[in-house]
């Protein structure tokens, strides 16, 4: 295969606080290929949304540092790139939306100003084409009358059509990559399905990337090809959706599916549970992260960080007993 | 439950505050410096040999010279005596005036963000029509009717400074009702002075003591200005805006007339403004466990 | 049949929009447009909807946290909506409600112990938070009595949400209000409130009314489902009867909406997926006739002329002119 988009390069992201130093990312890697969509799970404090970040070199350093790794995109170490540089790739080549649009949208400029404003910036064309181009681009994430609606102000339109303003004019200077942090949480579920199949197709049709970022397991199901599960700073399985939801290697994501909640298998029995919270980042378990919440856990497990290693073609897992066939079974 | 290891001594709230208080340096320097204002400001006329009021017969005679540390002024008048006069009369206005000025505050605005509706409406319409009128006017006009006298320019002072302390302790108490668990408390069947005391109250005044340190440091300042526009207290009574008032005759020749009384004002309210400052940080419920 | 626990008649809440100096009303926003169900003896009633459809302000009104603009109330053999506060307030210990947000809905300046023991001591059931109840309801709901003196802040999202549980359990109510009890926690937290409840049900039973958004949730939880939209109950039935056969065009959307973490299951159900057009009308101004209508494919100009009554379809109740069958 060609040389991969993205490839995140055990990553470190350490947080300097007055409450100590927070452990965000502890050797994070993920590799994304062109025209993929994956997706990136996990819970709050996992470190998906700092992974996003710093990508994009969002994160303000101090009080960040990074120890260790590298972001390299197609090639080039992101974490190492002048900012002029980076300013050119971010909104460029990767573009970037969030979970509430408010947030990344100004209130006192309309639609169309904004969009037309971002395409200028990183292509040299007339005003004129590029409204063009934002009508073009706001028909494709299904906004009824984009070239009435370009001349509407932020606050004139409801949640679910300002999301789909935002993926316009974070596809309309085509980048390579989008990412998408929680681009649905905010949303109700009607609206969430809308703006999902707009992602999804509009990422297809342009051929474009796309990091989607999420703690909804159904979300990832519906519209990535590959999915890489966090926990505790860490990529602890990675596979294709397929295989990931059929048979998940890593006790973490074993346990999730099982205590979620299924609609399609209605039933009145105990859901499975995961004891315990989350871990505090601060004072992260020395070990494997999710080895105090492990019902399979055995001593190593608290002692030595495991290896994220390819346990078949494109699975990866990060797991001390995924050796043993005894355990694999007991998974399945 | 290895989850509940990881989970530091537990401090209480008033624990948590003074420690993040005391961890704050700029705090304990304003802190230091108000307390040594102040005890200037006590043992001062004892120490310095002089009345406030005594005419010497060196007029601006420099510092450190003639047994005047801070010198004298146009009258011959011992100023560190006076400045240390200004002190007390400084901090016992201001004082005065914002206890008086929480008091109103506390009321008003705990009505009006208790139960809203008209009695919202009510004050805080009289309030945005009260702050529209110029304070300096309303200074004049009670200090020309009533003369300037200690209690004619506390009621001034009050005047012009107990809407703010209403408006905030109003917004205050609104914000603690919105929270969740007022309504919980409710949801228990709470009685309203339950409420009040165990929910609202505690929640809602530690931006008030916030508040109070601020409004010490504006009364104080406010005195002053009045005092420089001739409508606050008048010689020989030693205010530091009195002080500041009368160098300027002889700013350019004799400027330690006007720095001194303007320094120790500046110390004053700085030391005060400071303390307030890491109050604020430190009764923020958002920065709890942060040191 | 007894009497059931709760009976709710023609619920209705109008919300006064004001504006300028003297908060003049310009308009109302009516959140809760004549909602009427019941739920009986030990049963889980799910409230769902979207956000804005009117489902929270239903779970207050029926606590008088908010008193309804018209409507009726029957609970446990008392009308409701005719009590002074005061007789209100001694009705609490029967009716009581968990929140959403286990960061808001918890006193920061009283400690666990204090807060459990609150309903206790404003029931004149207890004297002080010293009450054996308090350390033995506080570990029934899966806390350790030893965190009884901490305060709020030193614990996880889900440790809280246990101690709001163990508030509202505390009096052992008939009815427990749930407002969207999990939607703050993280995913593989929410499994353990969810059989927390469960449990605690089977000890105590008593009934829940059950105010979430997350189908799933409430497909697990629930014994009977009603689904609002804008205000008003557009079906209600049975769970098995809502999941399996819903008859409401919007019953059927909302859940053909939900992504299903099975990634085989999705590709199949996306071809079919209904995909709602447009947003929720403003509840200021709600469209004539059926409020669905603006975003149902299978609107017809009666629709819009008259409003459908929640009429018996199956084992059912659905207000629409062209159920689903």
């Amino acid at each position: 295969m060609s040389q991969p988009l993205l490839h995140i390069d055990d990553l470190y992201v350490h947080f300097n606080t007055s409450d100590g130093v927070v452990q965000a990312i502890n050797g994070a890697s993920l590799t994304l290929n062109p025209g993929e969509i994956v997706g990136l799970v996990g819970e709050s404090g996992s470190g998906k949304s700092v992974t996003a970040m710093s990508i994009l070199g969002l994160v303000p350093k101090p009080p960040a540092i990074y120890p260790k790794g590298r972001i390299l995109w197609k090639g080039i170490d992101l974490l190492t790139t002048p900012d002029r540089e980076l300013r050119e790739i971010r909104g460029g080549e990767i573009s970037m939306i969030f979970q509430d649009p408010m947030t990344s949208l100004n209130p006192v400029y309309t639609i169309g100003h904004q969009i037309s404003e971002m395409i200028r910036v990183h292509s040299r064309i007339s005003a004129k084409t590029a409204k063009l181009r934002s009508i073009e681009m706001l028909d494709l994430v299904g906004m009824p009358n984009p070239a009435q609606r370009i001349d509407d102000y932020p606050h004139q339109f409801s949640g679910g059509m300002r999301q789909r303003a935002m993926i316009a004019m974070a596809l309309s200077c085509s980048p390579e990559l989008l990412i998408a942090d929680e681009p649905t949480t905010a949303l109700d579920v009607t609206i969430q399905a809308q703006i999902l199949e707009i992602l999804e197709k509009s990422a297809r049709e342009l051929n474009v990337s796309v990091l989607l970022i999420t703690h909804d397991l159904g979300v990832v199901a519906g519209i990535c090809d590959r999915v890489a599960v966090m926990y505790g700073g860490r990529i602890v399985e990675e596979a294709p959706v397929d295989d990931l939801f059929e048979r998940p290697l890593m006790p973490y994501t074993w346990g999730l599916m099982r205590s979620i909640p299924q609609m399609d298998k209605v039933s009145t029995k105990r859901l499975y549970t995961i004891p315990g919270s989350p871990p505090v980042m601060s004072r992260p378990p020395k070990g494997c992260a999710f080895a105090p919440r492990c019902e399979f856990v055995i001593d190593r497990c608290h002692t030595e960080v495991p290896q994220l290693i390819e346990y078949a073609p494109h699975r990866m897992v990060r797991c001390h007993r995924v050796s043993e066939p005894d355990f694999i079974a007991v998974l399945a | 439950m290895s989850e509940f290891e990881q989970i530091p001594q537990s401090l209480s709230y008033w624990q948590d505050v003074r420690a993040r208080f005391f961890a704050n340096k700029i705090s304990i320097l304003g802190l230091v410096m108000l307390v040594l204002l102040i005890f200037i400001g006590i043992i001062g006329p004892f120490i310095s040999g002089w009345k406030y009021d005594e005419l010497g017969p060196d007029i601006l005679s420099a510092p450190f010279q003639k047994g005047h540390w801070f010198g004298t002024d146009d009258l011959g008048r011992d100023l560190f005596t006076r400045v240390t006069y200004g002190i007390r009369l400084s901090l016992t206005v201001a004082i005065i005036v914002t206890i008086i000025s929480v008091f109103v505050g506390v009321t008003l605005g705990g009505l009006a963000g208790y139960f809203g509706g008209w009695i919202d409406t009510l004050i805080s319409r009289f309030i945005d029509t009260w702050q529209v009128i110029p304070f300096v006017l309303i200074g004049f006009a009670i200090i020309t009717v009533f003369g300037s006298s200690f209690w004619v320019i506390v009621a001034a002072l009050v005047f012009t400074g107990w809407y703010s302390t209403t408006r905030l302790f109003r917004a205050s108490v609104m914000q603690v009702k919105s929270l969740e668990y007022v309504e919980a408390a409710r949801a228990t069947g709470a009685t309203t002075k339950r409420i009040i005391l165990r929910h609202i109250g505690p929640n809602a005044i530690p931006p008030i003591i916030v508040v109070l340190a601020f409004s010490v440091a504006g009364a104080i300042l406010s005195e002053s200005v009045y005092a420089f526009l001739g409508v606050g207290f008048r010689e020989p009574t030693p205010s530091l805006g009195v002080m500041i008032s009368g160098s300027r005759n002889f700013l350019t020749e004799k400027p330690f007339v006007f720095f001194i009384p303007g320094s120790v004002l500046v110390l004053l309210t700085l030391s005060i403004v400071l303390i307030g400052d890491g109050l604020r940080d430190a009764l923020d419920p958002k920065l709890r466990g942060v040191k | 049949m007894s009497e059931p626990l709760l009976k709710v008649v023609n619920l209705e809440k109008k919300f006064p929009i004001q504006r300028g100096f003297l908060k003049r009303t310009v308009g109302q926003i009516h959140a809760v447009d004549g909602v009427s169900f019941e739920i009986g003896h030990g049963e889980t009633l799910g409230l769902v909807g979207e956000s804005g459809c009117g489902k929270s302000t239903t779970a207050r009104l029926i606590l008088r946290l908010l008193d309804p603009t018209s409507g009726e109330i029957f609970f446990n053999g008392k009308e409701i909506h005719t009590l002074s506060r005061q007789e209100i307030r001694k009705e609490r210990k029967d009716m009581q409600i968990v929140f959403q947000d286990p960061y808001a809905s918890l006193n920061p300046r009283m400690t666990i112990r204090q807060i459990v023991a609150e309903p206790l001591i404003v029931h004149g059931l207890a004297n002080d938070d010293a009450d054996p109840a308090v350390d033995e309801m506080i570990e029934l709901c899966g806390l350790s009595r030893e965190f009884g003196n901490r305060y709020p802040h030193e614990f996880s999202g889900g440790q809280r949400q246990r101690v709001g549980i163990a508030r509202a359990l505390i009096t052992r109510p008939k009815l427990v209000v749930l407002d969207e009890p999990v939607s703050a926690l993280d995913v593989s937290v929410q499994a353990q409130i969810l059989n927390l409840l469960d449990d605690l049900r089977e000890k105590f039973d008593f009934s829940y009314l059950f105010v979430a958004h997350d189908l799933s949730v409430v497909s697990h939880i629930s014994t009977r489902v009603a689904v609002m939209y804008l205000g008003k109950i557009v079906e209600i039935g049975s769970r098995e009867e809502i999941f399996d056969n819903p008859h409401h065009p919007y019953t059927k959307a909302l859940i053909s909406a939900v992504p299903l973490a099975n990634p085989k299951q999705e590709r199949i159900r996306k071809t079919t997926r209904i995909v709602l057009t447009g947003d929720v009308p403003s509840p200021a101004n709600p469209p004539s006739g059926c409020r669905f209508r603006t975003r149902c494919w299978k609107a017809q100009e009666v629709c819009a002329t008259s409003e459908p009554a929640l009429l018996k379809i199956g084992n059912s109740y659905v207000a629409c002119h062209f159920p689903e069958m």
